[in-house]
This record gives structure tokens, C-alpha cells and sequence, in this order.
């Protein structure tokens, strides 16, 4: 039987590498027997590709692994650095915020404990006694407002900026 | 003779701080990379900047290799996005839209490397100055299929592209070798492969 398949280089190339769906490779392999001279060519394309895949590997100069570790330890040491820079920052916004929380009810303890029972308005409960403390003042304060607004800004731009080193971090990447 | 310690603890001792792991997974792979780096970038004192980066960016994002890919096909696709950024920022006119645009000639262009190319086998080097004289993205794609044995699938995320791109741009690859090895190398090389 007559073969009319049409051998090209690039089909032959897809033949060694194996991409050829079998359909395909097997009208190859028939083509490949009527036609020896497309036999020596694919002898010529498989040691062409031995040859490519047995080419030596390029040596990067010597000391190369010591100096990326180098590099890798002084890195490692500037984000140890950086990382306890931002520990600090952290803290120190936590401490502000917990002053602004704590305050005004150290102030109320304080109050209380300074007041004589006869001074401090009561509210007569059956046997028990509760100091009152006027809390509007504090509520009202413009200095506790303004104040809880910057904590709470400070702590929402510090998770914006965890969230986006750890999110966008990963992608640059690529 | 003790096996060899696989990737797989290398990356956890060295994602738990040992460093001594680090340099191992540096070494056992600083060929690869280097070579990759060299076949992208075309020149041995960038390569080195490429590829020292590329260790860098691994150590950096190991934390994030949770093990979908093989760790090599992880490696060659930071080599490959290090080498593209290096390319970007040192010529951007490398990156022009049609590669076939290079010149296919270079049989009077002298490299830096001219010397140690001389000490090579025969053959070996007018492989390597033949993939010298390809693109950074033909020479790379060769690289990763012929020498890295990377299937085709692996080298689509590795250059991220699909497969009947990596397909074409394997199959023009080779053209263009070929056609280098015929233009340039013909007698030394001593088949040649006719159309």
C-alpha cells in the first residue's frame, strides 16, 4: 500500500520528542521504512538531541555558593533587624492604645477610692452600696476621641501593610 | 555510600533555619542555575548576578513551594522570571516582540568567553556558540527541554504559557538551531540537515 503521508523536518523532530500522537507515529514508522533516507535523518535528529541533552552544565566561578550564602546571612540578619523594628512599632501601639483603654477606668478606681462613702453619690440597693462616677466627661473628651481614632488608624494601616507584604510579596515574585 | 539527601528535607531543615541545608540545596543546584542564568542573559558576569539573585529569591519564597510542582520546575521558573527582570532593566530592546528578528550570523563576533570555549570538546562548543547565538528565550526553552529534561507541561509554568506555545516556540527553537548550526557550524559540525 501506498504511503502519502508528507514527511517534514519539524514532524520528524515531534517524532524523537515523542509528541506525535500515535495515529501519527505510526504512519511515521511506516514512512520511515519505505524511505531510508529519511531513516538517516532521524539517526541524524536523535544525536542531535543526545547531543543537546548530554551538553555539560556552565561552572559559575569558584567561592559562588559561599558568597550567596553570604549574601543570604547579611540579608537574613537586615530582616531580623527590620522584623524587630516593626515588633517595637507594634508595641508601642499597643501600649497607647491600652493607656487610652486602661485610663479612664484607673481614673474611676481612683476616684472611687478617693471619695468618702458619704461624699460619693450612691444608689441604695437592698445591702450593698455602689460608688457612681460620672463617666460623660470622659466619654465626651475630645482628647480620648481623637485619640482612640489615631490608635485604631495605626493599627488598621500596620495590618494593611502585614496583609500586602505577605499577600503581594509572593506574586513580584513572578 | 550514604544516599543523598533529598530535596524534600533539604527545603523543610532549611525552612527550619539550618543553614547548612541552605548551602547544600545551593550547591546541588548552583550548575543548573548558573547555566539557565547564562543561556538567558548571554554573559557569565550578569549570569552570576542572576543566579546569586535567584538563590536569594528562594531561600526568600521557600516558604511558599508547598510541593504542586517539582522543586527543580519551582527553581527554573524563578531563574527564568530573575533573568527576564535582569533583561528588562539592562536591555530593554532584548525583549523586542519578534526574536526571529536576531541576527543569525555572528561568525565574526568575539565573546568575552572566546578563551575558555577554546578548551571545550569540539562539539560541546559549537553546541554551546550555536545556543550562544539563539535568543534568551529559545536558548532557554532548548536548556529546559533538551538539557533539564523538563516535559513540556513543566516548561509551560516555568515561562508561564500555554502549551501549544511551548510547543511552537520549542519547534522554532529548533529551526533556528538548526539553522545557526547550518549557516554557521555546517563543516565543523558535520551533518547537516538539509530542507
Amino acid at each position: 500500500m501506498e504511503n502519502h503521508f508528507l514527511m517534514t523536518d519539524d514532524i520528524l523532530w515531534d517524532y524523537a520528542d515523542g509528541f506525535l500522537p500515535n495515529q501519527e507515529k505510526v504512519q511515521v514508522d511506516a514512512y520511515l521504512t519505505q524511505h531510508p533516507e529519511w531513516h538517516l535523518r532521524l539517526q541524524a535528529v536523535l544525536a542531535e538531541k543526545r547531543e543537546l541533552s548530554a551538553l555539560p552544565l556552565e561552572a559559575p566561578a569558584p567561592g559562588f555558593s559561599d558568597r550567596v550564602m553570604a549574601a543570604w546571612a547579611a540579608e537574613h540578619v537586615a530582616t531580623k533587624a527590620a522584623a524587630k523594628g516593626d515588633d517595637w512599632i507594634v508595641r508601642l501601639i499597643a501600649v497607647v492604645f491600652g493607656l487610652f483603654v486602661l485610663t479612664p477606668v484607673v481614673v474611676m478606681v481612683i476616684a472611687a477610692l478617693r471619695l468618702s462613702p458619704e461624699e460619693a453619690p450612691t444608689l441604695e440597693l437592698p445591702q450593698v452600696a455602689l460608688p457612681i462616677v460620672p463617666m460623660e466627661a470622659w466619654l465626651d473628651s475630645a482628647f480620648l476621641q481623637y485619640g482612640l481614632l489615631l490608635a485604631f488608624v495605626f493599627i488598621g494601616l500596620r495590618f494593611l501593610d502585614k496583609i500586602l507584604r505577605h499577600q503581594l510579596a509572593p506574586r513580584a515574585l513572578a | 555510600m550514604a544516599a543523598p539527601i533529598s530535596d524534600d528535607i533539604l527545603i523543610q531543615q532549611a525552612l527550619s533555619g539550618r543553614q547548612s541545608a541552605c548551602s547544600m540545596l545551593v550547591k546541588r543546584y548552583e550548575k543548573y542555575v548558573f547555566t539557565l542564568a547564562l543561556r538567558f542573559v548571554k554573559n557569565r558576569e550578569d549570569a552570576h548576578e542572576v543566579a546569586q539573585d535567584c538563590f536569594l529569591r528562594m531561600f526568600r519564597y521557600m516558604a511558599d513551594f508547598r510541593g504542586e510542582c517539582k522543586f527543580t520546575t519551582w527553581l527554573y521558573r524563578i531563574v527564568y522570571s530573575t533573568a527576564l527582570n535582569h533583561l528588562r532593566k539592562k536591555t530593554p530592546e532584548i525583549l523586542s516582540l519578534d526574536d526571529a528578528e536576531r541576527p543569525l550570523s555572528l561568525k565574526n563576533e568575539t565573546t568575552p568567553d572566546a578563551s575558555a570555549m577554546l578548551e571545550r570538546d569540539d562539539r560541546n562548543a559549537t553546541l554551546h556558540r550555536a545556543i550562544d547565538m539563539l535568543s534568551h528565550d529559545d536558548a532557554g526553552i532548548i536548556t529546559l527541554f533538551y538539557l533539564y529534561e523538563q516535559s513540556l507541561d513543566e516548561i509551560c509554568q516555568i515561562m508561564d504559557i500555554s502549551m501549544t506555545n511551548a510547543k511552537t516556540k520549542l519547534c522554532r527553537a529548533r529551526q533556528r538551531l538548526r539553522t545557526i548550526m547550518d549557516a554557521n557550524f555546517s563543516t565543523e559540525f558535520g551533518v547537516r540537515m538539509a530542507d
